[in-house]
């Protein structure tokens, strides 16, 4: 798997892809800051609290970061499946290894982008921004984990650029089920174990369809 | 008994209503090079990605160095090397780095890696590109790249697609050459290719494929037995003509003014016999060459006696 995960970075960090990602949720999340917070100052007295706005950016940082994950596994091996240049891979390796390490690849990739976004606030409102660093992490580590999974099936599926968005649109249909079901808004939304659970079996799901599509895929 | 690196029995492959392989069998003999010929079209590549495991037949079976490729594909693809007919490499990655990767995808042991990839850079003449982005290389470079893959854990079986397709004719013998080598290793080659004179200098067996079905398995040598070749031969004189005794079954297939070519097998009997009446009769021979056909010409005679076969049937 760190063959994979090498190979991944190294393509990634040398096309500037891995660049071009990060830097998408950090200005998902300073963006709306930025502006609210010049609201205020221009003497706009309505709207959210200093705190709020904070609350609000962040959650937006991180929804990108996860968003990105699922991304990150479409995109990094896009070319690779498009060619069947991955084949290689299938001789060397098996097909669930190479699956397994791109949404690990894309689960660190939106773990990461979601923590830089934090940091950049952090940086910006001169403290810790107000929000449990734990269940965020938790969080976003689970999202981004089946929002890669999704990905990497998407990319298995079709390696059409537009297929892009239908991996996003599967991660944010998937994420979101629990939140229509409960009929809450995601600022109030505390996710509980069976949600995670569900999400971690739509990942396992994905993940094994994704494999076995990768090998039909080297056969074509 | 001579060992088989590959033993495909009654091979059968659909797609959709296209039949594309019907009751495929042939064998490989292990540490030899074997060509795979036919037409475009006519199942060498799907042939090949069931060796190589890639596909599944829809029946029939087909053993890789004694496993059964259904059964345990991922045994057999750590013994093999493949090289498809067209393959893309990552441009932003140097070839010692791409080739790193794959020593630790293959398990080799870390103090191991380094000596791996310089001994297939060295193989495959690719030192010069070691250290350089995997972009902008020539149809040869990318060729000899994917070779260096394709060999980086020292495969016992090789199986090419085309290898020699685009390539000039210094690379072409370079590639001759680093089959010769594997072969001198121990190694077993499978390769496709539409340059039947290179397969003829190289290869010690053939596998001909038409339309999906194997139409012959073996040496070259019994190619040209079952396609009941005849040779060419070349008789010419320093002044007078030179004329053929009627008794020997043959024709005459172009005539000049002091040279015969006859196309039909002469025992060296009858070699000796005919330059000695020519001597007798005062005629100064001074060349009795033979020309054979190529297997370029063969091949297309098979392909042509199989036609003919099915319209009159």
């Amino acid at each position: 798997m760190t063959a994979v995960l090498r190979y991944a970075l190294l393509k990634s960090w040398r096309d500037r892809s891995l660049v071009a990602f990060m830097v998408w949720p950090v200005l998902s999340a300073v963006g709306p800051w930025t502006a609210m917070t010049l609201q205020r100052h221009v003497g706009a007295r309505m709207g959210p609290s200093p705190d709020e706005v904070v609350q609000i950016s962040g959650m937006i940082g991180a929804m990108t970061g996860i968003s990105l994950a699922s991304m990150f596994a479409f995109w990094t091996f896009r070319g690779e499946v498009a060619t069947r240049a991955i084949g290689a891979f299938l001789f060397a390796t098996r097909p669930l290894t190479v699956i397994a390490s791109l949404i690990v690849f894309g689960t660190l990739g939106g773990l990461a982008s979601t923590l830089i976004a934090e940091g950049t606030l952090g940086v910006l409102i001169g403290g810790i921004p107000p929000i449990h660093l734990g269940s965020v992490v938790l969080r976003v580590v689970v999202s981004s984990f089946t929002g890669a999974a999704l990905g990497a099936l998407a990319v298995t599926i079709s390696s059409q650029p537009t297929m892009m968005i239908g991996a996003l649109w599967a991660t944010y249909g998937i994420l979101t089920i629990p939140l229509i079901v409960k009929s809450e808004s995601i600022e109030r939304h505390v996710a509980t174990l069976p949600e995670y659970v569900y999400f971690v079996a739509v990942a396992i799901m994905a993940t094994g369809l994704a494999a076995f599509l990768l090998e039909r895929r080297c056969a074509t | 008994m001579t060992e088989r690196a590959i033993v495909a029995e009654g091979l059968l492959k659909r797609y959709g209503k296209v039949t594309a392989l019907r009751d495929t069998s042939f064998g490989i003999t292990k540490g030899t090079i074997t060509g795979f010929i036919g037409r475009n079209g006519a199942g060498k590549t799907t042939t090949l990605k069931i060796v190589a495991t890639l596909l599944h037949a829809d029946d029939g079976s087909c053993h890789v160095l004694g496993e059964d490729a259904r059964k345990k594909p991922y045994a057999i693809r750590g013994r093999i090397g493949f090289l498809p007919d067209a393959f893309e490499l990552p441009a932003t990655l140097t070839l010692r780095e791409y080739l790193g990767i794959f020593t630790e995808l293959y398990g080799i042991v870390r103090h191991d890696r380094a000596r791996r990839v310089d001994a297939a850079l060295q193989l495959t003449r690719t030192e010069e590109l070691a250290d350089r982005r995997l972009h902008a290389l020539s149809r040869g470079e990318v060729q000899r790249v994917g070779l260096a893959r394709a060999l980086i854990h020292n495969p016992e079986l090789l199986i090419l697609d085309e290898p020699a397709a685009g390539l000039d004719p210094h690379a072409r013998v370079e590639l001759k050459e680093l089959l010769r080598l594997l072969r001198e290793r121990g190694k077993t080659v499978f390769l496709s290719s539409h340059v039947l004179a290179d397969l003829e200098e190289i290869c010690d067996e053939l596998v001909v494929i038409k339309k999906g079905s194997v139409i012959f398995s073996g040496d070259i040598a019994g190619f040209r037995r079952q396609m009941r070749s005849t040779t060419r031969w070349r008789v010419t004189a320093v002044s007078r003509p030179v004329t053929m005794p009627p008794r020997f079954h043959g024709e005459i297939v172009e005539s000049g003014p002091n040279s015969v070519e006859f196309e039909g097998n002469l025992s060296p009997a009858e070699r000796a016999q005919w330059i000695a009446e020519l001597v007798a009769k005062g005629v100064d021979v001074c060349e009795m060459t033979p020309l054979r056909t190529t297997l370029e010409q063969e091949f297309a005679k098979a392909v042509e006696e199989e036609e003919e076969v099915e319209a009159a049937s």
